[in-house]
């Protein structure tokens, strides 16, 4: 692994990790324990410009070290299956979408990471009356998919620029 | 208008009919929820009791994963202390419709309104 690259995934694993705990001190969602998923822009960024194995090592190292710092199973479960559902849906959407519209990824990302989270609550609790929540969830996902898409190109495009 | 624009207006339009459907397929849920009778208590998944909500009372909720309070004012239940670790369930404030249950993940509890009148015994 080049320097070069192994500077990167250290920096974005930490801007990583101060979003998410900068997160977790937010109110919460109507949800009980869901993460609007904000440090999904740190993926997005990861993927786009360093790669798709460079961005699932800053995932599982952020996730990882978030559970360290908060340090609850409740919320390592829905970091581990929020982040790595939108993982995969945006690592499969950007072969689809032109770098450009990162914005429209991001949101499915967004909405597949609420519905894992969802989905996580539905299992530990064994109910499914959680799933009240969702067209909540779908609306929440869209405004912060779109917050984080837009601010991952922004960053691209700084990034490139510097380059 | 380039091929971007013209895509990125589909995908604006898009989102937009998602949010307007999901706000509807929302107040119709809460539109069909009037003042519940009586609430259901589950725990990890299984029935332990069914509670009136006609009368005002504060009980606990004990079991292997935790301990919650439970109020009952006005015809509305609220969870008001807990012991799991987020106290999301607290925030989840009061509630007297079946729209949406009360969860406490951590201590696997879920109390969900009802409307009609069951037969409702107040031993908890
Ligand atoms: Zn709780």
């Amino acid at each position: 692994m080049k320097l070069k690259t192994l500077t990167s995934i250290a920096i974005l694993t930490c801007l990583a990790l101060v979003i998410f705990v900068v997160e977790s001190h937010l109110p919460p969602l109507v949800i009980p324990g869901l993460k609007p998923g904000l440090s999904n822009v740190v993926t997005l960024v990861a993927i786009s410009y360093l790669g798709r194995k460079e961005a699932f090592t800053i995932l599982t190292l952020r996730i990882l070290l978030a559970s360290l710092l908060t340090g609850t199973f409740i919320s390592f479960m829905f970091s581990l299956v929020g982040g790595y559902l939108a993982f995969l849906t945006m690592a499969l959407l950007l072969n689809i979408f032109k770098e450009n519209q990162l914005w429209v990824v991001s949101v499915f990302g967004a909405i597949v990471h609420n519905f894992g989270q969802l989905l996580v609550a539905c299992v530990l609790v064994e109910n499914v009356s959680v799933f009240y929540y969702a067209p909540i969830l779908i609306i929440t996902a869209i405004i912060t998919g779109s917050f984080t898409g837009i601010a991952a190109q922004k960053s691209l495009d700084i990034i490139k620029k510097t380059k | 208008m380039n091929d971007k624009k013209l895509s990125n207006l589909f995908w604006i339009f898009t989102f937009l009919i998602i949010i307007l459907l999901s706000a509807f397929v929302y107040f119709i849920i809460q539109g069909k929820s009037q003042q519940g009778k009586a609430v259901e208590i589950y725990v990890n998944g299984e029935l332990i009791d069914t509670v009136s909500l006609e009368k005002d009372r504060t009980f606990f909720i004990n079991n292997e994963f935790g301990k919650n309070e439970i109020r009952i004012k006005n015809q509305k239940i609220s969870i008001i202390s807990a012991s799991c670790e987020n106290k999301v369930c607290i925030s989840q404030g009061e509630v007297h419709t079946s729209t949406a249950p009360l969860v406490c993940v951590p201590n696997k509890l879920v109390i969900q309104v009802i409307n009609d009148e069951t037969d409702v015994d107040l031993t908890v």
